[in-house]
């Protein structure tokens, strides 16, 4: 099973944002863009139980989701839509995370993604991202990998 | 290209982005079907001829390797092509799935152009 840090997680969120939606994210400090307000989790048992949890701010779910959708951001309806997405880059990310620690040989399992009231701390591989001033935060937790993070 | 798909994900978003790219690989809209759950899907096979299915894994209420197991029990449904699109990555799992005579798999997440050729070498149509 494979290590896993920050930079893992920069490139895996990158990925599944270029690949899904066409949306283009830098990495930044967590306190230079705006407040995440949604949050969603997936969890995963394995080798190593843990979970993979995002927030983002209502004007990058907008985004993500208008891209998805192929409308304006304006027309994007938050408390359906842009949660829908949330929900979906969660389950897109948990299985590049698990594809990245597990390998061709994963015996991993993913959960269902679910929304969540708010992130759970600092623990863990944390990495976070600007959309044109839009936050998106991601954080991987498990058993085994809390240091991980602090190395990277 | 004539053929109906069906798009079984439990995410309406994700349905909707499938959508278009399967649109791009040139099926008509009114020939593009939807469903929420592998159950959902099972009661629009009854009433809709399927050619392909693009299956995700991971659903509420009936999953998606459920519903494979599911489909190739009905005799009346083994013409229809099924091809993976999820975030599985779990292997046995896998390869039960695709010990069901699944056509082809692709891992969310993926580049439109990929979804395209695999819709395209599943029916026999060249891009």
């Amino acid at each position: 099973m494979s290590e896993f840090t920050t930079e893992l997680l920069e490139r895996a969120t990158i990925q599944a944002l270029e690949r899904t939606a066409f949306v283009l994210v830098d990495p930044c400090e967590t306190d230079e863009t705006a407040t995440p307000t949604r949050f969603a989790r997936i969890e995963f048992t394995g080798p190593t139980c843990g979970s993979v949890t995002i927030g983002a701010s209502d004007g990058f779910l907008a985004e993500l989701a208008s891209s998805l959708l192929g409308v304006e951001a304006e027309e994007v309806d938050i408390e359906t839509e842009g949660l829908d997405a949330i929900r979906e880059l969660a389950n897109i990310l948990g299985g590049s995370v698990l594809n990245d620690i597990g390998g061709q040989d994963s015996t991993f399992s993913l959960g269902l993604p679910e929304l969540a009231s708010a992130n759970e701390g600092d623990a863990g591989v944390t990495c976070s991202f600007d959309c044109e001033g839009e936050s998106l935060h991601v954080t991987c937790r498990t058993s085994d990998i809390g240091g991980a993070a602090q190395a990277a | 290209m004539h053929c109906n798909v069906l798009i079984v994900d439990d995410s309406p978003i994700l349905r909707a982005a499938i959508k278009k790219v399967v649109k791009l690989a040139g099926v008509d809209s009114d020939r593009i079907h939807e469903a929420g759950n592998g159950k959902e899907a099972l009661e629009l096979l009854e009433t809709v001829w399927i050619d392909l299915v693009l299956l995700d894994l991971n659903m509420p209420v009936m999953d998606g390797e459920q519903f494979a197991i599911q489909l190739r029990e009905r005799e009346e449904l083994g013409g229809v092509r099924v091809v993976i699109v999820s975030t599985e990555t779990n292997r046995d799992r896998l390869d039960r799935i695709r010990a069901l005579g699944i056509s082809d798999s692709l891992r969310k997440p993926f580049e439109p152009e990929d979804l395209c050729r695999i819709i395209t070498d599943t029916m026999g149509v060249s891009s």
